[in-house]
């Protein structure tokens, strides 16, 4: 091989790109990690769980690539231990406190109303955190994503949201899950340049109505073809920029992942999880695309993410109990 | 043959998105990165780390700075080897690509971890639990059954009535008597509910629904329930079940899966909610039987169980079920009584039992 004569920005130009994310991974190579963690979890009694989870994401996202490059994680098992000892205090001091409030006033009622309210704040600050530690510590071609919101914010979202669901026994609940992604989506950035939402609770109401009517009729079964509708509104409706996501999610094929994982974990009495999980990724990443415009090189980092100073106190927070999935961050 | 210099690499600068088709020269002191706007720039070993390519079919990755790092991405693994044989003494640096173990020794491995879960599950686990549930202290099971009660008394009226709950725990002492219950104090009770149902908490906490007590047809048969109630307590049962679990929780919390590891454990409970049962009905005809009370009593109580869900029609499959069909048991109580018959005064005389059947009634 020679030296080389010609080299140049790939993509200095502005024009339709098409960005298409692959999963390169396989449940071959995840077992030994995920073989790894397990013995280690049970040898140091819990402890090296929140290592496992971030060797578990460093290969999931090291095995996903759009464009040609490879997403990179960057959290450290170390900073999610930190974060649960905190939770933990945080968590000890509410339980322990209501619980002498309580006991004081001789009103067992009291305990009962505070953890509801507790968990009803708890919930997006501990949804808001997960997704703003995530993304900080996920970057592609070099640059990292982060997460602008803020709680309070959010929870002039959340709050009536969900009570308004609570009043209408439900029906308010398309509305309240599409607020919630709209705020989730559109403080979200890659460098400087934020991702927008403009898909409307009104046009997802007329299937969410449809899905509550049939899916009892047709044993639960259509909830899929819902689901996989919804996947595709939300990310139709989604932009960076000027381009634009769109996703071929479908119900058969997420009916038929759904239920072919379950059988293989059944009867592997759960060792086929490493394989489930890279199908799932798979799956996913082979039926959402972005394209339109896009000018990488204008595309700027913005160094003070990586950085944060709230960088533990949202680590805390990265349960994944916490609704992630259920909300499709 | 020379190791290979120069390498097709991708370099992205850290502070925009933008990407940049490079040609890298492995020197001795480091990667000489050649493009056309760029420039030759150096990367010195010691300034630069390596984030990625262990895996051999990964691209090789370099950083060089602090938290938002410049990039460089070499697609080929091999570049790995050329630096080795370029720079010796830079070994320090390179992480070699590591291949991965073949397919075949992966479903090997897989086959391996599920005989290894079989073999923890049918054997292991509750061996270990069972040994363990043997050192666990009596003050300690009496802490746990003692909350236990107290929650199941919170959910359904306290009944207060002395000569009913006297009647009950003359016939536990009859039964306990002669080290018969073990290291335990027994602590009977009575909620003033209508369910036809008895349950034992570790530590010898035994709590017994007022709905029995009416259903009951003598004072026998009373006696044959608690008998089962109280090798619960004896044999451990609550405290091996707990034990049991631990292990799968562990994993489930490693894997981060509980809700497979629930089902495993959830059925693992049956089954040996099942057997569980099974050894307290025998365990207990033979507690009757030392204690000179007639098996009878508990083989009609499960007579009439029987005849009741008869009625209802259907019961859960056994698979499904913490306890063994009742017809089974019948069955086999049976056959443990009928071996061989013993002299047997009644459990109670004519006034207690009428105390006890009419339990709660007075207030």
């Amino acid at each position: 091989m020679n030296r080389p004569s010609s080299q140049q920005h790939d993509e200095q130009w502005v024009e339709n790109v098409e960005v298409k994310p692959e999963f390169r991974g396989n449940g071959g190579e995840f077992f030994w990690i995920c073989a790894k963690n397990v013995l280690l979890t049970i040898l140091t009694l819990g402890v090296y769980a929140f290592w496992a989870k971030t060797n578990n994401r460093t290969y999931l996202y090291s095995q996903t690539q759009a464009g040609g490059e490879r997403f990179t994680y960057h959290g450290r098992g170390g900073e999610l231990f930190v974060g649960w000892l905190k939770a933990v205090v945080f968590v000890a001091i509410i339980v322990v406190g209501l619980g002498a409030l309580s006991r004081a006033l001789d009103q067992p009622l009291i305990l009962l109303c505070g953890y509801f309210v507790v968990l009803l704040f708890f919930f997006p600050l501990a949804l808001l955190g997960a997704r703003r530690y995530r993304l900080s510590r996920t970057s592609w071609r070099g640059v990292r994503f982060s997460f602008r919101g803020h709680y309070g914010d959010f929870l002039r979202v959340f709050i009536p949201g969900l009570l308004l669901t609570a009043i209408t026994v439900g029906l308010y609940f398309p509305f309240f899950h599409l607020n919630v992604r709209r705020y989730l989506v559109e403080h979200t950035r890659y460098g400087d340049t934020a991702f927008d939402f403009d898909g409307s609770g009104g046009e997802v109401f007329g299937k969410f109505l449809l899905m509550v009517l049939l899916t009892p009729f047709t044993f639960g079964f259509y909830y899929y073809w819902y689901s996989a509708w919804r996947h595709r509104y939300y990310w139709s409706h989604t932009s960076f920029g000027a381009a634009r996501f769109d996703a071929s999610i479908a119900g058969g094929p997420l009916l038929g992942l759904t239920f072919v994982n379950q059988i293989l974990l059944m009867f592997t009495a759960g060792i086929a999880w490493p394989w489930t999980a890279c199908r799932t990724a798979k799956y996913f990443a082979s039926n959402i695309s972005l394209s339109g415009p896009i000018d990488f090189a204008r595309i700027q980092q913005d160094a003070k993410t990586a950085n944060a100073t709230g960088e533990e106190l949202s680590g805390m927070f990265d349960f994944d109990l916490v609704g992630a999935d259920f909300f499709g961050v | 043959m020379l190791p290979e210099r120069f390498w097709r690499a991708t370099y992205f600068d850290g502070h925009t998105a933008a990407r940049y088709a490079v040609e890298v020269r492995v020197d001795e002191d480091g990667l000489t990165m050649l493009g056309e706007s760029i420039g030759p720039v150096t990367w010195r070993y010691d300034t630069m780390r390596q984030s990625a390519g262990l895996l051999a079919t990964d691209p090789v990755r370099f950083e060089r700075g602090g938290d938002t790092p410049e990039v460089l991405v070499i697609d080929d693994g091999r570049v790995l080897e050329a630096i080795l044989a370029l720079a010796p003494g830079r070994q320090r640096f390179v992480k070699r690509a590591r291949g991965f173990f073949s397919p075949r020794r992966t479903i090997a491995a897989a086959a391996a971890l599920v005989l290894a879960l079989l073999v923890a599950y049918f054997w292991g686990v509750p061996t270990l639990a069972n040994s363990v549930a043997a050192k666990v202290p009596v003050s300690w099971e009496e802490k746990v059954g003692s909350s236990v009660a107290a929650a199941v008394a919170q959910t359904a009226r306290p009944c207060n009535d002395p000569a009913a709950t006297a009647a009950l725990e003359r016939i536990v002492q009859r039964l306990a008597a002669d080290g018969r219950g073990g290291p335990y104090t027994y602590r009977v009770s009575i909620v003033d509910d209508k369910m036809v149902n008895a349950l034992a908490a570790p530590g010898g906490y035994i709590v017994v629904f007022r709905g029995l007590l009416e259903s009951a047809q003598s004072a026998d048969e009373v006696a044959g329930v608690l008998a089962h109630e109280m090798q619960h307590v004896v044999l451990r049962h609550s405290t091996r079940q707990v034990l049991r679990e631990v292990p799968f929780k562990l994993i489930g919390a490693a894997i981060g899966e509980s809700a497979a590891i629930d089902i495993v454990t959830t059925v693992g409970a049956y089954r040996y909610g099942r057997a569980d049962e099974r050894a307290a009905d025998r365990e207990g005809l033979r507690t009757l039987r030392a204690a000179g009370i007639s098996p009878n009593g508990l083989i009609a109580f499960f007579e009439r169980l029987q005849a009741s869900e008869g009625q209802r029609g259907g019961s859960l499959p056994a698979y499904l079920s913490t306890h063994p069909s009742t017809a089974s048991r019948v069955a086999d109580l049976r056959a443990l009584a009928g071996s061989a018959a013993y002299t047997s005064t009644p459990a109670l005389d004519a006034a207690e039992w009428a105390a006890l059947h009419g339990a709660c009634r007075v207030r």
